[in-house]
């Protein structure tokens, strides 16, 4: 329980993991945060912020961008993580897209993707919800479309993805699903 | 040819079952019941511009790339502004692909529901169902002309209104293809649009098109001269259909000089 996994049609090799924590202390975050910009090797995982993503979509299609791009060998970033973070940013400056996506220690709750091949599964699934429940000290639960549009953050998502006026859920994520493509073009 | 090309989307979109729709001079448009990353159903098209071997490789590829990006954003512009055009999926702009929502129907002759299509389809029944059909055929073209009024008041221009760039779904009308679409202002750009739209129901329905593109300026200037009246509709709606005679009298001219 608490690891949800997910794969792409075009690339069945790949699976992504995801574990979702509501309830991190902000002590915890912030070490987080400390041991990824020291590049500790225990941290190899995707730390997302929630407070400008909208639905899963919106989310699934920055995951997506960035393994394409990694299959086809056109990665903006050296790390498959941070492509994520900058699949989902609409503007083209990756520290802008880690400040944006990244560890964000004003809240208390975090995303965590692991990007795996097909055949390392069976081991990285269990590893990684032991992994970060201990380095978290929290327990996983269910993400879902209600979870991220209760707890974005409205004012700084419209801003980001320059939305003002747009109210529903269908429309902000088409709109930041918009935005994050056209990064760059 | 289209093999080669088929291998080389397949090794951009591999494991996606894929329908070829259509084969322009540009792109291959093709259909699939995939979404790419999102657990959706229904149809979604795949427009691809294959490199073209006549082009330097380096400047096909910044032509592809712009040329995509171009077509992506403009049917993301029309969304802001409310027009109805597919949804966009993904884009792949160095891959020359642009991965979208499918619109419009299956009419119950099987073709799919264009203004050609459904003006011819319609006509066949005409002659039994009379009146009826009438008003059909009648609110198919006003609500063409009212979405390409939308798009003039919004300073788009289509570039290729042809019968078949616009799908009728649920009785409302879709643009599509928006390959030479572009941003201005001017009547005169609006006007030649219209034009051809006018050239292209000529060439498809010669027989009512004097009824039909009559129908098509009536959905159009009711648009502009009804819903966007209060932001200056009527005047441009006058200054367009000024240019659209002058376009038409250039067009009749040049056809004389042969
Ligand atoms: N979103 C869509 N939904 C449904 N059908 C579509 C869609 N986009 C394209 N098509 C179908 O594919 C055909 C060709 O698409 P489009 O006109 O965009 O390509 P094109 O290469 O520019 O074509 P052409 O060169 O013939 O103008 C359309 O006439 C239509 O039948």
């Amino acid at each position: 329980m608490g690891v949800q996994m997910s794969t792409f049609p075009q690339y069945p090799d790949v699976h992504v993991l995801l574990a979702y924590f509501p309830d991190v202390a902000k002590t915890k975050l912030a070490s987080v945060k400390e041991n990824l910009v020291s590049r500790n090797p225990e941290y190899d995982f995707c730390f997302l912020s929630t407070a400008n993503l909208v639905s899963l979509q919106q989310l699934q299609n920055g995951v997506y961008t960035a393994v394409r791009n990694q299959k086809q060998e056109q990665m903006k970033a050296s790390t498959i993580y941070t492509e994520i973070m900058l699949s989902l940013s609409p503007v083209n400056n990756i520290n802008e897209a880690l400040k944006r996506f990244g560890v964000d220690e004003t809240r208390n709750d975090i995303i965590v993707l692991k990007v795996v091949q097909a055949e390392q599964l069976q081991e990285s699934e269990k590893e990684f919800s032991a992994k970060l429940e201990s380095i978290l000290d929290s327990k996983p639960g269910a993400l879902t479309d209600d979870v991220l549009y209760n707890g974005f953050d409205a004012t700084k998502f419209k801003k980001l993805f320059k939305l003002l006026g747009v109210e529903s859920q269908e429309e902000l994520t088409q709109g930041a699903i918009e935005g994050a493509l056209f990064r760059g073009l | 040819m289209t093999d080669a090309i088929l291998a080389q989307l397949d090794r951009l979109v591999p494991n996606i079952p894929l329908q070829v729709v259509s084969q322009g001079a540009e792109a291959l448009v093709l259909s699939t019941q995939t979404h790419p990353y999102a657990q959706k159903s229904g149809t979604f098209i795949i427009k691809y511009r294959p490199p073209k071997p006549y082009r330097h490789p380096k400047i096909d590829a910044q032509i592809t790339r712009s040329r995509t990006a171009g077509e992506a954003k403009f049917m993301a512009k029309l969304r802001r502004a409310g027009i109805r055009a597919p949804n966009l999926v993904s884009v792949d702009p160095n891959g020359g692909l642009i991965w979208m929502e499918s619109v419009g129907e299956i009419l119950p002759n099987g073709a799919v529901s264009s203004l050609k299509n459904l003006l011819w389809y319609l006509e066949q029944g005409s002659e039994a169902a009379g009146l009826l059909v009438q008003s059909q055929l009648e609110l198919a073209c006003r609500h063409t002309g009212a979405v390409i009024a939308k798009l003039h008041m919004n300073d788009m221009v289509h570039g290729d209104l042809t019968t078949s760039n616009m799908l009728l779904q649920e009785g409302e009308a879709y643009l599509i293809d928006f390959g030479l679409s572009s941003y201005s202002a001017l009547a005169e750009d609006k006007a030649v649009d219209l034009y051809v739209l006018e050239r292209a129901v000529l060439s498809t329905h010669s027989v009512h098109a004097e009824k039909y593109n009559g129908w098509l300026l009536a959905g159009y200037k009711d648009e502009q001269c009804g819903a966007y009246a209060s932001v200056g509709g009527k005047k441009k709606y006058s200054e367009t259909l000024k240019k659209l005679e002058d376009v038409r009298l250039r067009g009749r001219k040049r056809s004389m000089l042969g």
